[in-house]
């Protein structure tokens, strides 16, 4: 029996702190990360590589969390990959904006790491069969 | 409260650190602005605007994660107020300026206050009710008309051949491209993209981005989806015409502007902006001293296989030959590393520059004075552990230049001096050294203000001439400063027997040049590194002990019969002048039996070696012998219970010996106040 693909995530926060607390949350699930600082950047990485899921923050220079989900929902060369929006926005008019525009889940900063954890992996089994 | 959780604390620091540094500059670079007279839409279409409203929302973030509750409210004040400046609905004004500059100097104070936990917590109520009150204040004027899109498409015709572009443009990017055009900027299309050939080869949209915002700045950038692929679109303006040798882009097109209008003045740049390059990694310094250390062992195995080598002195000459060469090459590599290690340490002396305009505004402002701060040499690099403990002494001697040196404008206009001060920071290597100054244009030391208090405190003999050298050795002694505040001139004195003592426990110098009437000029003279020194073995009796090079001036023999004993010392006709010897025995307390205690008056081995100190040319020290000039890796002596003045430190030497390592200047001073 061949041993499994290591889960692929996508990480993009423009503070690298921020990013390496994503990544240690989810560092249980075992997976290969890569990592953005920006949407322009996330969408060059999606080009190239395949994912399981994306982290999202959403305040990011040059290109807007919410401009770069609306451009990879509207193409289907990228598939249906699950979106973790994670920022500081709490207020309920964004979140709806974001769920309506794609995102799977939306997770509020700051984060437990056990939580994300949880948000995440609840999401994963749906990509694993 | 939660406490800050210390796993991510670290680099919460190092990232708040940037983006402090961010923040300073583009806050100074608006009320430079505001000052110039622009107007609010001007200032509202700031580049600077947006980065510190990023800055303010990535701060309040990064707060919020390590558990600074107050931090995050702080930042969240500042972020709204920036927000609201953004939609214009606040005028940018000199007043949410100076609140948001008070603002950034408490966060500022709860991130030192991280590592001190037992102080009180620092408190952001006041800040955070001004920054509301502002907000709520009455919404001053109309807002600047925002230019139609139509007016924007009048100017860059060519960019509606390109609708993702276009239609992703916001009221604040139309602002922004018609400043950019007023400024009389070129605009040009680059398109990029992205192929696993160029990640591979370190080509991509954010190094691209970078390249675009080093020429000039990004306007907009935006995805394309065409043909099953993405590809990058960048709206650029620059200062001139794209040089396609520093953007790594597919395509250039240049966009005709219309009419630009003539180019306003730029306000006069601050500080040099710090950017890494574009592959850099943030390696946490505890890591670089790990591999000092490994530098260090390899310089020690290196010196124990060489005294190896010469044990086989009776061995057969072509193998001897062999490992005498393989003995010099790993001699240059060891040298290579420990330069790459070295270099891996050394950032630019911006990192503390550039928090001085900031110092510089304050106090001048505060003591009413107008005093213009001019940096040079940002770019000379120095030991990271030196460049943060150099801040200090540099606030204090900049801080001493302002409040006491330049003198008030109508002074200054009296005096024939334009009314505007000038303060000068400078940096430049100097060899094994770094050299940085602070130069003002003001009153310099009143040496007969000086004087008079040396003989007034006894120091002095009425009459005698004084040098540089002596006014400052008064000066930076505690005992020196007067508490009359009134007393400007030699009100030099608070704080600088601090900022010797801080130069002078990382192996610096201090020395001083002052032009009654024309200012004066403090001159600091830092090692180029603190860990691998390159020191001088001496020996006394069966003693040894290393001597930096750094500490030394020149090494003299000396003939014993030479020396004349008088009633303050031992004293050696040289040069048309006279040294002041001490016998390193003296200082460092041998004992009785490896050298004669009884002065000088006794015999003496046939040659003695003294060693004249740096900084002072009139005094040295008496060795027995000197053995060789090596590396040594420092073991620095800093706790407190151990550390004697004079002794910076051990090192362990290749046989094994631990041997200790001498502050030759500090045990001269030793020894002349005894």
């Amino acid at each position: 029996m061949t041993s499994p693909q290591p889960l692929a995530f996508l990480v993009v926060d423009d503070s690298a702190t921020i990013r390496k607390m994503i990544m240690s949350a989810l560092r249980p699930l075992k997976p290969v990360f890569r990592e953005a600082n920006s949407g322009l950047e996330a969408l060059e990485q999606m080009t190239l590589h395949h994912y399981d899921a994306i982290l999202l923050d959403l305040n990011m220079p040059d290109m807007h969390g919410l401009d770069f989900l609306q451009f990879i929902r509207g193409h289907k060369v990228f598939g249906r990959i699950p979106v973790i929006v994670i920022t500081t926005r709490t207020d309920e008019q964004m979140r709806a904006t974001v769920l309506a525009a794609g995102a799977d889940r939306y997770v509020t900063k700051p984060f437990a790491p056990q939580s994300l954890l949880e948000t995440v992996t609840d999401l994963l089994p749906l990509s694993e069969s | 409260m939660s406490q800050p959780s210390s796993e991510f604390l670290e680099g919460f620091l190092a990232e708040a650190g940037e983006h402090l540094q961010s923040i300073q500059q583009n806050l100074l670079r608006i009320e430079q602005a505001i000052a110039a007279g622009e107007g609010p839409s001007g200032l509202a279409a700031m580049e600077e605007v947006d980065e510190l409203f990023r800055s303010f929302h990535t701060l309040k973030g990064l707060s919020g994660m390590v558990g600074l509750d107050q931090a995050a409210r702080l930042n969240h004040a500042m972020e709204t107020a920036l927000q609201g400046v953004r939609r214009g609905n606040l005028p940018l004004s000199a007043a949410l300026i100076d609140r948001l500059i008070a603002g950034t100097r408490t966060f500022e104070a709860i991130t030192r206050a991280v590592h001190q936990p037992d102080q009180p917590a620092v408190a952001v109520d006041d800040e955070v009710r001004a920054l509301e009150q502002l907000l709520q204040a009455e919404p001053v004027a109309q807002p600047a008309p925002f230019p139609e899109a139509q007016a924007v498409q009048n100017l860059l015709p060519d960019l509606a051949a390109y609708p993702e572009l276009w239609s992703a443009l916001k009221e604040p990017d139309l602002r922004k491209i018609q400043a950019a055009a007023q400024a009389g900027q070129t605009f040009a299309l680059l398109v990029f993209r992205p192929t696993p050939e160029k990640a591979e080869r370190g080509e991509n949209i954010d190094g691209l981005r970078r390249q675009v915002q080093a020429a000039g700045s990004l306007l907009k950038a935006v995805p394309v989806f065409s043909a099953g692929a993405v590809h990058f679109l960048l709206l650029a303006a620059l200062p001139g015409a794209p040089d396609a040798s520093q953007l790594a882009a597919d395509e250039i097109i240049p966009l005709a502007a219309r009419a630009a209008q003539a180019a306003k003045a730029q306000p006069a740049p601050g500080a040099a902006v710090v950017a890494l390059p574009e592959t850099a990694v943030r390696v946490p310094l505890s890591r670089l001293d790990e591999l000092m250390r490994a530098a260090g062992d390899l310089i020690l195995l290196r010196a124990r296989l060489n005294r190896a080598l010469t044990r086989l002195d009776g061995a057969p000459l072509p193998a001897r030959r062999e490992l005498q060469q393989l003995d010099q090459q790993f001699a240059r590599s060891v040298r290579d590393l420990r330069r790459s290690v070295l270099r891996a340490r050394m950032v630019p002396l911006a990192e503390t520059f550039n928090r001085m305009p900031l110092v510089v505004r304050d106090l001048a402002r505060a003591s009413q004075k107008d005093v213009l701060l001019v940096i040079e040499g940002e770019s000379t690099e120095v030991d990271k552990a030196l460049v943060e403990r150099l801040l200090d002494p540099l606030i204090h001697l900049v801080r001493n230049a302002i409040t006491h040196g330049i003198e008030p404008p109508a002074e200054r206009l009296a005096l024939g001096k334009p009314a505007q001060g000038r303060l000068t920071l400078r940096g430049a290597p100097q060899g094994d050294h770094i050299l940085i100054s602070i130069s003002d244009d003001g009153r310099g030391i009143d040496m007969e203000q000086v004087r008079a208090k040396a003989e007034q405190l006894g120091w002095a003999t009425p009459g005698a001439a004084i040098s540089n050298e002596q006014a400052l050795a008064w000066i930076t002694h505690p005992g020196f400063s007067t508490q009359d505040q009134a007393d400007l001139a030699a009100g030099r004195g608070v704080g600088l027997d601090v900022v010797l003592k801080t130069v002078r426990s990382f192996g610096g110098q201090l020395s001083l040049h002052s032009a009654a009437g024309q200012g004066a000029t403090f001159t600091l003279t830092l090692p180029l590194t603190l860990v691998i020194l390159d020191a001088l073995l001496v020996q006394i009796g069966a003693e040894q002990y290393a001597v930096p090079q750094t500490m030394l001036n020149e090494i003299v023999e000396i003939d014993p019969t030479q020396i004349v004993q008088v009633e303050s010392g031992a004293l050696l006709p040289f040069r048309g002048g006279s040294l002041a010897l001490r016998r390193l025995a003296d200082l460092v307390d041998l004992p009785e039996a490896t050298t004669p205690a009884q002065g000088l008056a006794r015999p003496l081995p046939g040659r003695l070696y003294a060693l004249i100190s740096a900084g002072d040319e009139h005094s040295a020290l008496l060795v027995d012998r000197v053995l060789n000039l090596r590396e040594v890796v420092a073991q620095p002596l800093n706790d407190p219970y151990v550390a004697q003045p004079g002794i910076s430190g051990a090192t362990e030497l290749a046989e094994g010996r631990v041997i200790l390592i001498l502050d030759v200047p500090a045990l001269l001073r030793q020894a002349q106040q005894r």
